[in-house]
């Protein structure tokens, strides 16, 4: 009790001394990390494609946490951002008015994207996940479904097969994400499009925060307990590289509010969204969670006393080249010159005068 | 001695009565068998025209016997499970040269 009203008294008074102070500290204790996140991804686009040397996250133990989590007894308590961002990438696929004979979900869990989604949009549907337990538990829809227990990274389909491929908060997790997308542009027929969702940017960035802090107070040195994700500027070009025509990107806020740390953790892990980084630490001092829990709640937390947690979803929609799609017109075929851009806004506004 | 005993803590008989009912703490985490109840389906065979083997992309071969999908070049079974095919390289199974060649000959 002692170290929980200590460590938040000495925070608050950091705050109040040095405000500015502060935020310099947690800028250059997060800039390592993000550094290392754009160098994976620097490496990836220099040498193309799939490359062995970038192996972040231990695959089989993100497997294993998957089906943990899926075992619970109240999983689908654990469902709110899922089924949150699902509902928001069914509203970006209604926006494409069009039928899709044959869609892909890649990472479904227990399909929060195609729930809401019905006959008039998509025939036919493949459900991937690598998670045979939410797999086995994904909703009964009117769309006839084939379920398919598959690796993102190994996609077991045929060249230009699906018209639509949907993915959400499922990417984050892959080692390779430039081969993955190049994968998706293979299985995708042409003018077929991929509408994707992952986690991105500062996720997280309070837990982040506040655990490093911790730890470098107890521990003297911290580990990464957050993943390193993927900025949305680089997301771009990976989709660029990746084959894709008619790109956009945009980035989504969602700021969930819990009771405390522990809760945010708690439900991190029935999410099946727990740390499984190959450097990660195997254990987390009682002592210096408390610590980080006390920071959490003196630097970021409400007046009522709960604690914000952010979520930055990226999402992203790209299309497989067709020679229908609208191309960039010849250099050359210009018949108005940019000079003349300032004073056609003159021109426009003077129209209705004359 | 032991009356004396008793006297002294009137309560202890009674402890003694209870002490062989020990209650485990169950944690709040239990497992649910939703999963058990799934229908046993067959594959369906009109998948195989869209399934691909994930590591050579090629296409793969139904086995009705052993309930697997066959990738004869690089000899690789994946299983089938309840009419869901597994696809993840990490648990698919190396198939003998011998039984390759088995099957093989069966085709022939």
């Amino acid at each position: 009790m002692y170290i929980f009203f200590d460590m938040s008294k000495v925070c608050r008074l950091t705050r109040m001394l040095s405000f500015g102070g502060c935020l310099n500290l947690i800028g250059r204790q997060r800039t390592p990390l993000l550094r290392t996140s754009s160098s994976v991804t620097m490496d990836a686009l220099r040498t193309g494609s799939s490359s062995a040397s970038m192996n972040v996250f231990d695959r089989s133990m993100k497997r294993k946490q998957k089906a943990w989590a899926s075992a619970l007894v109240d999983a689908d308590k654990y469902d709110y951002l899922r089924n949150e961002v699902g509902s928001r990438i069914a509203d970006r696929i209604f926006d494409v008015a069009r039928t899709f004979p044959l869609a892909l979900e890649i990472g479904c869990g227990r399909s929060h994207i195609v729930q809401h989604l019905n006959k008039e949009t998509i025939d036919t549907l493949f459900l991937v996940d690598v998670n045979e337990k939410a797999l086995r538990m994904t909703a009964e829809m009117d769309i006839p479904t084939h379920k398919v227990l598959a690796d993102e990274e190994f996609l077991p389909f045929k060249e230009n097969t699906f018209d639509l491929v949907v993915s959400s908060l499922s990417l984050h997790w892959v080692n390779d994400l430039p081969g993955s997308l190049k994968q998706i542009n293979n299985i995708l027929k042409p003018d077929g499009v991929f509408i994707g969702a992952m986690v991105g940017g500062d996720t997280l960035y309070e837990l982040r925060c506040s655990l490093q802090l911790a730890e470098l107070e107890r521990e003297g040195g911290f580990a990464p307990h957050i993943s390193p994700y993927t900025a949305v500027t680089d997301l771009g070009n990976l989709l660029g590289l990746a084959g894709f025509k008619m790109l956009t990107v945009d980035i989504d806020e969602i700021e969930v509010y819990y009771p405390d740390m522990f809760q945010v953790i708690k439900d991190l892990q029935g999410m099946g969204e727990s740390n499984c980084a190959w450097n990660r630490k195997p254990m987390l001092h009682r002592d210096t969670m408390l610590a980080a829990a006390a920071i959490y709640k003196a630097m970021y937390g409400n007046e009522d006393g709960s604690v914000p947690a952010t979520f930055q979803i990226l999402y992203m929609i790209g299309w497989k080249h067709h020679d229908s799609q609208v191309k960039p017109a010849k250099r050359g075929s210009a018949n108005v010159s940019f000079g003349d851009i300032g004073k056609m806004n003159e021109l426009s506004r003077n129209k209705p005068n004359s | 001695m032991l009356r004396n005993v008793c006297r002294q803590f009137p309560i202890t008989p009674l402890i003694n009565k209870r002490i062989p009912v020990r209650t485990l703490r169950v944690s709040e985490i239990r497992f649910n068998d939703k999963s058990e109840q799934s229908s046993k389906d067959s594959f369906d065979k009109s998948l195989l025209k869209y399934l691909v083997c994930p590591l050579s992309k090629k296409s793969l071969r139904y086995e009705e016997q052993t309930n697997e999908l066959i990738n004869d070049e690089l000899g690789i079974a994946y299983p089938v499970v309840d009419g869901i095919p597994n696809l993840i390289p990490q648990d698919a199974r190396k198939i003998h040269r011998n039984e390759m060649h088995k099957n093989d000959s069966k085709l022939e």
